[in-house]
């Protein structure tokens, strides 16, 4: 089952209600039943063997030193014999394929790594009910396919229920059997996936953004008759019909000006590690949104903070033609020192005036007063992208911007990259591609420590298999290539 | 086959470390310290130790010299005057040996402190620590754990510090005033103490979910008592009777105030010296002869 919502409108506060040990202080009213038992009348032995938790950042769950001991911690606390605990830690770590990592200290693993070794540490106590609080919201692409297709392995050959909370449902829906739709707290919908979703669709229901753009357009276009799971069945509804694609120009007046220049970059963190960028040269005009593809580990993030000044290449030469940059680090947790949100944003803002319009923009107001470790991830990352905002600086750098944030911020985030980007240039590194193709002006391809590039987007979302939308893939079949949900004509849509 | 040190038993691993780190700590004899810091290196090369020349340069020296500087600015006893930078500021040979002495046990203990955060992970611990300490255990793993971690978090909040609003014009960094690096640097140490308190909820929350607090935890070792933790047990019991006979005789007692004055060398603070070197030198021959066993059975193959 998978439990979506916008930020902050409970998910995880419901997720971990459904574990006694780890629920939020506070009053609970009605009950919660797990299988015939109220769960509060529970063992504390019975909620840890039947009912696992998975939770966001796969770092702070790990307690020990190497992999083995992080599987056989849970069975130690339920008192199993050595040998019992050996036979469950090979079952469990062959089935989700993690044998060579068994003996590996966890630090040196990466988060995906992280994540599955985590998954495996819950697996191995054989739970009935495992819950997952945005599992693959810090993971790359890769690893975030991986980690869902053990996921779905464990529900669909182990027979253990999966409660998943996610915001962003590419991908996903198909592994789904039922969806429950959260709102401020409410119950907004909730049952089999495709008649939530239309319902989504029908209600013309806010939460109908969130949705895969290849979805949305097939509702739209079948008025909420054709509903999706994966790219494959919106491939076969849209090749049956003929597409008409809209002329779409949202790119900003061509600017001579350089905004920054690199020359024969060489960059690496110490004298025995490999180069990271390598002979790297490129040319990015001001004013424009630069899209920095690459596979994960590629050196984007390094990158962005070559670019910002933060690293220095050790050698070549960086030609920064503008007076202030501002960077979105990928882990929004390092910008925050302050006690509330409001302190965060005055810190980083210059008047009153600017810090209340960053609130009502971002839509802070509501935490306001709160630490900005208690708010939610995604309203931690709207706070980050507030500050970044507030600083008004002539280049934006943002590494990963929309990471856990949903798709209705992710749309507003558009909206605003677009009002603010006059005359100012934008660097971003992602591996959200429906939001590059709806910011990039111009994209780049980072490589073995090279830039690729440039490409216009339409070119470079239309070529490519995996660096391009869903939608993109869709809608291929059709004859018809449609990069974002904009680029589409939906004849006479009224419901 | 344990063809090393640290694949023997926790308890005997332990045993040695106790001992070396605290006879060494105790001792104010510069032959002692001599013996084990001559030791921990040689331990430290057979063990191809990554980093342990930088982590020397980077860690160790620095700190000796601190300690240095600051015994001989506010120590002046003794009456063998090496020189006089000014009128009653003396550098006297004492207080320069007594420095010698300090460095060469901290550098010592440092380095023994290290072969054992290697050898003891949180399996050994946690098998030390069972039963009624395992909540005792378990800080000092988690602690092991978040030092460096909370080290790489601080660097990378400092760049995030500096990334958020980068000036290129008048921004070299070099030309920050101390005022803004004093607030850089206390953002960094406010951004790092939040988020240690954040990830540790994290860690307890996982802890809790997999039943930490249930009672009568097992835990997973395929330690075993051989033959060999027999035998290094019993020498290091006797080691320790040796010492602490030449501690009570008073062997490792030198006196560095007024003058530099040794014990008399006789058969106990000879016995002393010779016990000690053994202690430190055990874990480096079992290693070596593991190496010289390994070769042995590969050129069989």
């Amino acid at each position: 089952m998978l439990v979506t919502g916008p930020n902050g409108s409970g998910k995880s506060t419901l997720l971990r209600m459904l574990k006694p040990q780890i629920s939020p202080a506070g009053e609970l009213k009605g009950s919660i039943t797990f299988g015939e038992t109220d769960i509060r009348s529970m063992s504390m032995e019975e909620q840890v063997s039947r009912i696992g938790f998975i939770s966001q950042d796969p770092i702070n769950q790990i307690v020990t030193d190497t992999v083995e001991e992080e599987m056989a911690f849970g069975l130690e606390s339920l008192r199993m014999s050595h040998d019992s605990i050996s036979v469950r830690i090979a079952e469990t770590s062959a089935f989700l394929g993690i044998e060579e990592l068994l003996h590996k200290r966890c630090l040196e693993l990466s988060g995906g790594e992280l994540q599955l070794v985590n998954l495996a540490s819950v697996m191995v106590m054989r739970p009935e009910l495992l819950i997952l609080d945005e599992p693959v919201t810090q993971l790359d692409p890769l690893s975030s396919e991986r980690f869902m297709a053990a996921l779905e392995r464990i529900n669909r050959e182990l027979g253990t229920t999966v409660i998943m909370a996610e915001h962003n449902l590419s991908g996903l829906l198909r592994a789904a059997d039922r969806l429950l739709v959260l709102e401020d707290g409410s119950l907004k919908g909730y049952g089999e996936v495709r008649e939530v979703v239309t319902s989504l669709y029908r209600d013309d229901a806010s939460l109908f953004a969130a949705l895969p753009a290849y979805v949305r357009c097939c509702l739209r276009l079948s008025k909420g008759g054709i509903c999706p799971k994966d790219v494959r069945e919106a491939a076969r509804y849209l090749s049956g019909i003929e597409l008409r694609t809209a002329v779409v120009d949202n790119k900003p007046a061509a600017d001579t000006h350089v905004s920054v220049r690199g020359s024969h970059l060489y960059m690496r963190y110490t004298r025995d590690s490999e180069d990271i960028l390598k002979d790297l040269s490129f040319e990015f005009p001001a004013g424009r949104t630069i899209a920095v593809f690459g596979i994960n580990g590629s050196g984007k993030s390094t990158l962005l903070r070559t670019i910002s000044g933060i690293l220095k290449p050790y050698y070549g030469r960086l030609d920064v033609r503008v007076d202030t940059s501002s960077l979105l680090p990928q882990d929004n947790s390092t910008l925050f020192s302050k006690e509330t949100v409001r302190d965060e944003l005055n810190a980083s803002g210059s008047s009153d005036r600017t810090v209340t319009d960053a609130a009502e923009l971002f839509d802070l107001n509501d935490v306001l007063s709160r630490h900005p470790f208690d708010i939610s991830s995604g309203e931690r990352q709207r706070v980050a992208l507030a500050k970044i905002w507030l600083r008004n600086s002539d280049m934006i750098l943002m590494d990963e911007p929309t990471r856990s944030l949903d798709n209705t911020f992710r749309k507003k985030l558009t909206g605003l990259i677009r009002e603010r980007k006059t005359g100012k240039t934008v660097i971003i590194a992602s591996h959200d591609m429906e939001f590059m193709a709806d910011n990039a002006d111009i994209c780049y391809f980072l490589h073995d420590g090279k830039l690729i590039g440039p490409y216009d987007p339409d070119a470079f979302f239309g070529e490519n298999r995996y660096f391009t939308t869903g939608l993109s893939i869709a809608s291929s079949r059709a004859g018809c290539r449609l990069i974002r949900e904009d680029d589409l004509v939906i004849p006479d849509e009224t419901l | 086959m344990k063809l090393r040190f640290k694949e023997y038993h926790p308890l005997c691993d332990a045993f040695f470390y106790i001992l070396c780190i605290v006879f060494t700590a105790i001792s104010r004899h510069p032959l002692t310290m001599v013996i084990s810091l001559c030791a921990s290196i040689l331990f430290h090369i057979i063990n191809r130790t990554e980093k342990m020349f930088s982590f020397f340069l980077k860690v160790i020296l620095p700190i000796i010299l601190i300690t240095t500087f600051i015994n001989l600015l506010f120590n002046h006893y003794g009456v063998t005057v090496l020189f006089s930078l000014r009128p009653g500021f003396n550098v006297t040979l004492e207080v320069v040996m007594q420095d010698i002495l300090l460095c060469l046990c901290f550098a010592s203990i440092t380095l023994w402190f290290k072969a054992f955060s290697d050898s003891m992970g949180f399996r050994k611990l946690s098998f030390l620590f069972s039963g009624w300490l395992s909540s005792i255990g378990m800080i000092l793993v988690l602690a092991m754990r978040f030092i460096p971690a909370y080290i790489s978090h601080a660097l990378l909040i400092g760049s995030s510090v500096r990334g958020e609003y980068m000036v290129y014009r008048a921004g070299d960094k070099s030309k920050r005033s101390l005022k803004e690096r004093f607030h850089e640097g206390s953002s960094i140490l406010a951004s790092l103490f939040d988020w240690s308190l954040e990830s540790s909820i994290e860690t307890a929350d996982s802890l809790n979910s997999r039943g930490f607090s249930l009672k009568g935890r097992t835990i997973y070792h395929d330690y075993s008592w051989t033959f060999r933790e027999t035998i290094c047990s019993i020498s290091f019991t006797l080691i320790l009777v040796l010492q602490i006979i030449s501690l009570i005789h008073g062997s490792f007692d030198v006196r560095y105030n007024p003058v530099i004055k040794f014990p008399v060398t006789d058969v106990v603070s000879v016995s002393g010296f010779i016990s000690f070197g053994v202690l430190v030198l055990i874990p480096s021959l079992i290693d070596a002869a593991g190496a010289i066993k390994w070769k042995r059975l590969m050129s069989r193959l």
